[in-house]
């Protein structure tokens, strides 16, 4: 009887277990989720990985066979990659220069993006306003932008053309090409300037991440220290340092990542001394038709970012982040700079207009220019902008103000960027949730890890995937789960949103990292259930981090090409494609005018929301 | 407990994955055996029983319609008509087209190789007939191989218009105009004319460092290129220009099967400075005022900038040729909706035949020659027949191309 009673008590406690595990609706949002993610994000992923495993029609040259092997299963590109004479140059070579890169760029750009953000977030500098809207700049400027604008300070005589303005200078003073060349070479091109160049790029990663940590910092607990009498060093290593440092870290993976996958930069600078990494091997390999050996350097790269989230997970571990949202207050005393200060403010200052508004003005001027490259008064031209049509210059095709297709463009980059800044957040905010609650748990690791994927997928392989896929009607067991989308807006829609889930999310978690559980707890104490939670207390408190994690994923829609241009039809052009065409053309200046209207967009969006909108991206993306 | 349920809604996860990768794999395996094996000579009209369904409505292998009757029957299919093309100048061939075809649209998109041999794929694998006429090169020999003997693409060539082609153009594309990879040098700095003539002085020390080209690893058509130089008649050529050069037979290293991979080996050994893009090799050799300018490789159509850019620069008609031509090709993709107006865009784009070239035009410009040989090149062009051209087989270029890439890349 009593054994009978245990029985019936168990097996009525795994019910009620169950009953509470389907009912809940946080737990049916995470599989959905997840079913979702796997749909979305893993299936290309399979889908990639298989391509590698199967031998193309092209390579039959190579291992013999006839049009009946094709598709056939094999080993040919990973031991090719792996395991051949080639090895050392398709492979171990260009990953040690990506590890360098990788690792210099990370380094360097926390360093500077931290001690930044300490200073406009702890430090009494002055201009702050000034300062904190000029420090994202570089976030929103094409890096190609700057590479160009590190060649024309330091380019050498020996690549012809115009030499650089360093160069110029030392020809001036008299010295000769060959010392030029030993001293400016090192500097102009490779390792060294390709770190310096992707650093000025990317420590807005660090800025934002580490200077939203620092912002929920309450004050209270370095005083605490200081009356206890320790140093202000000691400060900065026992309690500060701590506090930002999950922030550091995740700015070490979108840093670290990002520096392994960018590829516009490392060519250009790279080339002239065949600097050679992973990214590049890849877009050579993807551009000579070697899909399967790209999609194999993709799936690389892949397992090389998963680690460094995985290692960020067991650093981290299931440390809790620091609610600010919450029921207590807290306050922030900046900490004097004393004698510092002014020269602080003018390095600073130095370094925006060296590192930042240089490379705007730059464009600006160039867009201005009729020829390329003669500074004189009389080639300064508005052409390039408003002019109706001269067959002498660019073809005779018109300035873009004047272009018909122009307005088009705008109409249309500005729709996509919208419709799917809107869609993006949303699904971010979403998963944002899933990953901040799940923190440490098991589910909450896979959503982080598989949100991470797309980040490095090559966009025309992801765009290509996705043309393929959704071209066709989608089935599950022969019901028809969603009709053929090709050709349509809800398809380009998609592909943005999924391809920049990465920032979304991450925008999501620290936006939901720091409303604390209580508040949600005391709700539930008073019975409120989990939608009323979420429309109620989740939502509203968030409602400026919605804001900011739009900015990020606008940002960086409005600057996409590669994956746009696959799936949009020859009738949809967009601003980067508009700027492409001019390039094609031969019209680097047209090209220069598209890329000012884009980059004021964003700047003026981003403004907007910062003043009316309480959006900072600073606080979108701690976590 | 709980961790228990995760794994267990992980695992579910995985085999409802694997079930519909499956379904995904049967797919792609099923294609190879929908598209009909093509016969060895595309032009050659097969037997009527074996044509496909669309082979028949649309009539491909019909040469004989007349610009009128095409345009009539474009008017019924739908009256439009997209080119996919790798040339920006497709929007003013689009503008005359529909000028000279009052009621028929034509919409150009203009994009670059990669992306429009993915997306031109990737449409038609799913069924999405986008494009009718497609405008690309065919630099190693793919298109053809793969494309045209694949069954996705056709050759579409009206007896009176390609009776003005030199046939050897004609046996695997439908070519619509030629550019080549010159090398270039700077005529203010050289002004008694080039410093190097034959191509093996660039393996010579003092170039060493300054001649400027693209990796051909970075792409189709420097790949290409560079695999010109290794196969059929060109090494020959090559051994004997070194002959003439320095009065000795060429002797090859141990990993070089012919002259062709020694002058590459030795190419390389110089240190070539790569670039992003032609244009900047364009920009690097042709800038006025430098002492001692680099020479470069690139391509022939960066003539037509030089008098806008102010570059001071020409190009070289080396010995024994300058590589392989790349030749621009038009096909018409199988199973487009708009097969008359795709033949119609494709009569227009070749000159057509009743003395109105606006198809042509835009084509026609400094730095690219006409196939034809009642077109005219423009102003200034070097007559094409002057020009030393190693022969192009894109049989040849397609077996050895990975080869020759290799080869490349183990050289570092």
């Amino acid at each position: 009887m009593k054994q009978h009673e245990q029985n019936y008590s168990r097996s009525r406690r795994l019910k009620n277990q169950i009953k509470a595990v389907v009912t809940n609706p946080y737990n049916v949002i995470v599989l959905i989720a997840i079913i979702l993610l796997a749909y979305l994000i893993v299936l290309p992923l399979l889908d990639m990985l298989a391509t590698t495993f199967q031998l193309s029609q092209r390579d039959l040259r190579a291992t013999g066979g006839t049009m009946e092997d094709v598709g056939k299963f094999t080993f040919y590109y990973w031991q090719r990659l792996l395991a051949s004479d080639l090895s050392w140059n398709l492979l171990v070579k260009p990953l040690l220069n990506s590890l360098t890169i990788g690792f210099g760029v990370s380094v360097c750009a926390i360093a500077l993006g931290s001690c930044l953000a300490w200073l406009m977030v702890r430090s009494d500098l002055p201009f702050k306003p000034f300062f904190s809207l000029a420090v994202i700049i570089p976030y929103m400027i094409p890096s190609w932008v700057k590479s160009q604008a590190w060649l024309s300070m330091f380019k050498t005589p020996r690549v012809g053309g115009a030499p650089g303005f360093v160069a110029s200078m030392m020809m001036n003073a008299g010295i000769s090409n060959e010392v030029i060349e030993r001293i400016l070479s090192p500097i102009a091109y490779g390792r060294i300037a390709i770190i310096i160049v992707l650093t000025l790029h990317y420590y807005a990663y660090t800025y934002l991440l580490v200077s939203a940590a620092l912002n929920s910092i309450n004050s209270e607990l370095e005083e605490m220290g200081e009356i206890q009498g320790a140093s202000k060093t000691l400060i900065l290593r026992k309690i500060t340092l701590p506090l930002v440092l999950p922030a550091m870290l995740s700015a070490v993976i979108l840093t670290f990542s990002k520096a392994i996958g960018t590829f516009g930069t490392i060519n250009y600078l790279g080339a002239p001394v065949s600097f050679r990494t992973l990214s590049s091997e890849l877009y050579s390999n993807s551009k000579s038709q070697n899909t399967q050996t790209a999609f194999a350097m993709a799936i690389l790269m892949i397992c090389i970012a998963s680690l460094s989230v995985f290692i960020n997970q067991k650093l981290i571990g299931t440390r809790k982040s620091y609610a600010t949202v919450g029921g207590k207050g807290g306050r922030s005393t900046p900490i004097g700079l004393a004698g510092w200060k002014p020269i602080i403010t003018v390095i600073l200052f130095i370094f925006f207009i060296v590192g930042i508004i240089m490379p705007v003005v730059i464009l600006i001027i160039e867009s201005c220019m009729l020829k390329e490259g003669t500074y004189s008064l009389s080639n300064f031209t508005l052409y390039y902008w408003i002019g109706e049509g001269d067959p002498n210059i660019m073809e005779g095709v018109p300035g873009i103000f004047k272009n018909g297709n122009f307005k088009l463009s705008l109409w249309n980059s500005l729709k996509l960027t919208f419709v799917n800044g809107v869609f993006g957040t949303i699904f971010g905010q979403m998963l944002g949730y899933i990953c901040a609650k799940g923190r440490g748990k098991f589910h909450g690791r896979l959503v982080e890890q598989l949100v991470f994927i797309p980040y490095l997928i090559p966009s025309v392989a992801f765009g290509g995937i996705y043309l393929s896929m959704f071209s066709k009607p989608q089935s599950l067991f022969g019901v028809e789960l969603i009709p053929a989308l090709y050709g349509t807006f809800a398809l380009l829609t998609l592909t943005s949103v999924v391809k920049h889930l990465p920032f979304a999310s991450r925008a999501g978690t620290s936006n939901m990292l720091q409303i604390s559980g209580e508040l949600e707890e005391a709700a539930t104490i008073e019975g409120a259930g989990f939608f009323k939670r979420f429309v109620k207390i989740v939502f509203p408190l968030s409602k400026g981090g919605f804001i900011s994690g739009f900015m990020l994923i606008f940002v960086s829609i409005m600057k996409e090409l590669d994956l746009i241009i696959l799936i949009m039809t020859p009738k949809t052009s967009t601003l980067p494609y508009l700027a492409f065409q001019y390039q094609n053309q031969n019209c680097p200046q047209a090209s220069n005018c598209v890329a000012i209207v884009m980059f004021s967009i964003v700047f003026l969006v981003y403004a907007l929301a910062n003043i009316f909108g309480d959006a900072d991206l600073a606080k979108s993306m701690a976590g | 407990m709980f961790k228990h349920k995760n794994w267990l809604a992980a695992l579910m996860a995985v085999v409802m994955l694997l079930s519909l990768t499956a379904c995904g794999g049967k797919k792609t395996e099923e294609k190879p055996a929908e598209t009909p094996a093509q016969s060895e000579q595309p032009a050659e009209t097969p037997a009527e029983s074996n044509l496909t369904e669309w082979e028949q409505k649309s009539g491909i292998y019909n040469t004989d319609e007349t610009d009128e009757e095409l345009y009539q029957r474009a008017l019924e299919e739908g009256a439009t008509v997209t080119l996919y093309s790798i040339s920006s100048r497709c929007t003013k061939v689009a503008d005359a087209f529909m000028a000279k075809y009052p009621g028929l649209e034509c919409v150009p998109f203009d994009i670059s190789t990669n992306e429009l041999l993915e997306k031109v794929t990737r449409e038609y694998d799913a069924g999405q007939h986008v494009a009718d006429v497609v405008h690309i090169k065919d630099q190693d020999g793919s298109m053809y191989i793969e494309y045209v003997q694949g069954g996705k693409f056709y050759n579409f060539q009206p007896a009176d218009i390609f009776s003005h082609i030199d046939p050897e153009y004609t046996a695997t594309a439908t070519p619509l105009y030629i550019e080549l990879t010159q090398l270039f040098y700077n005529t203010e700095a050289y002004p008694d004319g080039s410093p190097i003539t034959n191509i093996w002085q660039l393996t010579e020390p003092q170039w060493k460092g300054k001649i400027m080209m693209q990796n051909p690893l970075d792409n189709l058509s420097w790949g290409s290129w560079i695999t010109g130089f290794c196969v059929g008649e060109e090494p020959d050529r090559l051994a004997e220009a070194y002959k003439n050069l320095y009065g000795e037979e060429l002797k090859l290293s141990d990993d070089c099967e012919n002259a062709g991979y020694e002058f590459l080996k030795r190419l390389h050994a110089n240190e070539p400075i790569f670039t992003a893009s032609s244009d900047e090799i364009a920009e690097s050799v042709g800038t006025p005022g430098q002492k001692d300018p680099p020479v470069g490789f690139c391509a022939s159509s960066k003539l037509r900038k030089a008098e806008e850019n102010g570059w001071v620069f020409a190009p070289v008609n080396l010995e024994p040729d300058t590589g392989i031509p790349a030749v621009n090709t038009l096909y018409i993709v199988e199973g487009c909706e708009h097969p008359a107006a795709a033949k119609l865009l494709v009569r227009f784009m070749m000159g057509g035949v009743d003395g109105d070239t606006s198809g042509y035009k835009p084509f026609n410009t400094l730095g690219g020659w006409p196939v034809r040989d009642d077109i005219t090149p423009a102003d200034g062009s070097t007559p094409y027949s002057e020009i030393n051209v190693a022969p192009f087989d894109a049989n040849e270029i397609y077996v050895n191309y990975n080869i020759v890439r290799d080869f490349w890349q183990k050289l570092g």
